[in-house]
């Protein structure tokens, strides 16, 4: 049945439901692939992968299933008792799923006895055993049969010289930059780009639409129906504030290239960098040289509450730094920067924080924590994935 | 019916794969893929090799899911009933079918591709889901259900502009079209032009490749425009030597692999081609 692939893809967090892996086993029946593990990978990620940021993570898995069919051979679905696979089968499947496929094996006939296979173990075993004494032959009751020989094609292809073959396909990783987890970087700027676009088109207000008023007023018969459509001009107006520090240079490149990338979609775009926190004093240019400050104040008056801010910055120093007056590592600020910090989240209501350092040490950091709680929790990390869901957040 | 691609068309197995999967199963296949890779280009091949009728729904922003069925044409039958035209009383007479409607009813097991499906409004793949199902609708103005005679292959593509709802996706087959690594690009230059030298495809391709990996490109230069200027080289000497010299800063004839200024600033910049010397 396959089922360990199935498993597996679950653990690595691909979305892969019940529907799709039993259209993966009608596949099967038909007898397009057969003993060959490249076009089995290859099919069975064009019926259980429907996006491409999962290929990454469906490359583990199939790499972590080969591994174990290889270890126990196929007797390993027989070799787990009863209570391991329920469990396994409890804990990979949400309730809803499982019902649903008890639905569906009431529903369509021909997927009764596939679906009562997954649940009904001895079956299960009886399948592999009838497999097993026809040593590979496809037995044609046996709906299960088609997944066997694929395991048994596995094994024999893996012995001898075919396993000094070239990389396997699954090895190589060639979808690893498609992954929303990894940070930002050049490798997948482009990729960045998309949600920010999109955000860059909407919030867009509705404007008279003739066509569709004309055309909707004819259905109605001559009754006057009007219609709007959103607006297509840019809308939204973006502040940028950059963490200008040691660790961060490399970010802040990237996070420029990326939104400059997009300059045009904004209405408005603006740069801005700290250190550290921010004080009093903003600067225009990264060399943050004293006669080109600007007073925080002003940035304040100058750019209204409509504007939309961002921070690029790893929220990383000593506590007092925040805290203290005095507490800036460069100058002697008299208002503290959790002060300041807290009058910019207050002007602009839509605000966001990206973080280039992995979110599980941001609770290790007291100055991340401290931040974080300043701006209400709208703190995400630099990856596709976190600019997503910052992204989002800036939309409520 | 196996697709095994055509004398023109590269496809990859793992391509070919998905293809044959979904014309089994009888589900529409996704593809999605950098633009330039060939995703329309495989509709039209996909329908050669099978000997089928290409039907092609190109999606606007403005489209939607109902346009593909049928429309509706209230305005011309406002306008007749004034003018006094007996058709009027046919109600029949104001529906326009729609590609989907085409595609149930063709003679012959029709190639139906769904072009840029992600321009669309984020309820239009929903709004299908019937549809694409069961393979019937409802006409409700002349109370008829068009069903399919026979399923056609539907085909999908998507540039990733928009999340696709998960009810639909999971309704389909997945294929995402990586872009050709250097021995496929190979085989598509020599499918282009048999006659070529193989000294001008190697060194075409290593200054392509390099570009493509330059960090910044707005838009990285695709498959068919490496097809387009590979074509312009062939037929200028003077620019094949430019390939090789390393005091130029960018290679010849880019404008058929850069489109934009910035990009272009940005590879003079760079001084792309002498970097490449070293």
């Amino acid at each position: 049945m396959l089922l360990g692939l199935f498993l597996e893809l679950r653990k690595q967090g691909v979305p892969t439901k019940v529907v799709e892996w039993l259209d993966l086993m009608a596949v099967l029946r038909t007898g397009l692939v057969t003993a060959d593990i490249t076009a089995f990978y290859h099919l069975s990620r064009a019926v259980l992968v429907k996006d491409e940021r999962y290929y990454d993570r469906f490359d583990y898995a199939f790499s972590d299933y080969l591994r174990q069919v290889e270890k126990y051979g196929t007797d390993w679905l027989n070799n787990m008792t009863e209570e391991e696979f329920f469990l396994a089968f409890d804990r990979e499947l949400s309730p809803e799923e499982q019902a649903e496929l008890q639905r569906l094996a009431e529903d369509k006939e021909r997927l009764k006895t596939t679906s009562k296979q997954v649940f009904e173990i001895e079956d299960e075993q009886n399948v592999e055993k009838q497999g097993l004494g026809a040593s590979g032959n496809k037995s044609a009751s046996a709906t299960g049969s088609a997944g066997f020989n694929i395991e048994e094609g596995m094994l024999n292809a893996e012995s001898g010289e075919q396993k000094k073959k070239a990389v396997r396909a699954w090895d190589e990783h060639a979808f690893r930059s498609l992954d929303e987890k990894q940070n930002i970087s050049s490798r997948n700027l482009q990729l960045a780009l998309r949600p920010l676009r999109r955000f860059a088109r909407e919030g867009a207000a509705l404007e008279f639409d003739l066509e569709g008023t004309i055309r909707a007023t004819a259905r109605d018969g001559g009754f006057l129906n009007v219609q709007e459509r959103p607006e297509r001009r840019n809308h939204i107006k973006l502040l940028m504030l950059f963490d200008v520090s040691g660790s961060m240079d490399v970010h802040v490149k990237t996070c420029q290239e990326l939104f400059s990338a997009c300059r045009d979609q904004f209405k408005h775009l603006e740069f801005f960098y700290f250190h550290n926190c921010v004080y009093e004093t903003l600067w225009k240019h990264p060399s943050r040289r004293d006669e080109d400050g600007i007073p925080t104040i002003q940035v304040l008056n100058t750019y209204g509450a409509d504007y939309r801010v961002i921070f690029i910055g790893d929220a990383a120093m000593d506590h007092a730094e925040i805290t203290r007056a005095g507490g800036s590592v460069e100058h002697w600020n008299e208002e503290t920067g959790e002060v300041w910090l807290t009058r910019v989240a207050e002007h602009y209501r839509r605000l966001l924080w990206l973080n280039p350092n992995p979110e599980r040490t941001w609770s290790m950091s007291p100055s991340t924590q401290l931040i974080t709680t300043i701006i209400n929790d709208r703190m995400f990390p630099l990856t596709i994935d976190g600019l997503k869901r910052g992204i989002q957040s800036l939309s409520r | 019916m196996k697709f095994e691609g055509t004398s023109s068309y590269i496809a990859t197995d793992d391509l070919k794969l998905a293809v044959n999967a979904a014309i089994a199963l009888e589900r529409p296949l996704l593809i999605k893929g950098e633009p330039g890779t060939g995703k329309t280009l495989l509709a039209e091949e996909l329908a050669a090799a099978l000997d089928a009728p290409l039907l092609t729904w190109h999606i606007k922003s403005t489209t939607r899911a109902q346009q593909g069925l049928y429309e509706y044409d209230a305005v011309s039958r406002l306008r007749d009933s004034q003018l006094g035209d007996p058709r009027v009383n046919e109600i029949a007479n104001y529906i326009k079918p729609g590609k989907l409607w085409e595609a149930f009813t063709a003679e012959k097991r029709p190639v139906l591709l769904i072009d840029e499906i992600d321009k669309a409004d984020l309820e239009f793949p929903n709004d299908l889901l019937q549809e694409l199902d069961r393979m019937e609708f409802f006409v409700y103005e002349t109370q008829q259900t068009i069903k399919a005679e026979q399923r056609p292959i539907i085909l999908i593509t998507s540039n990733n502009e928009k999340e696709l709802p998960d009810a639909f996706l999971r309704r389909c087959f997945f294929h995402y079209i990586a872009f050709p690594d250097r021995h496929t690009l190979e085989k598509i230059i020599h499918v282009h032009y048999p006659k070529i030298k193989e000294e001008l495809v190697n060194q075409a391709l290593d200054v392509f490749n390099d570009l493509r990996k330059v960090p910044g490109l707005k838009k990285k230069p695709s498959t068919s425009e490496l097809v387009d200027w590979v074509r312009l080289l062939m037929f200028d000497n003077a620019a094949q030597a430019g390939l090789l010299q390393t005091d130029a800063a960018l290679p010849p004839l880019s404008g058929a692999l850069v489109k934009n200024e910035q990009d272009l600033e940005l590879l003079q910049r760079l001084n792309f081609m002498q970097r490449r010397g070293r």
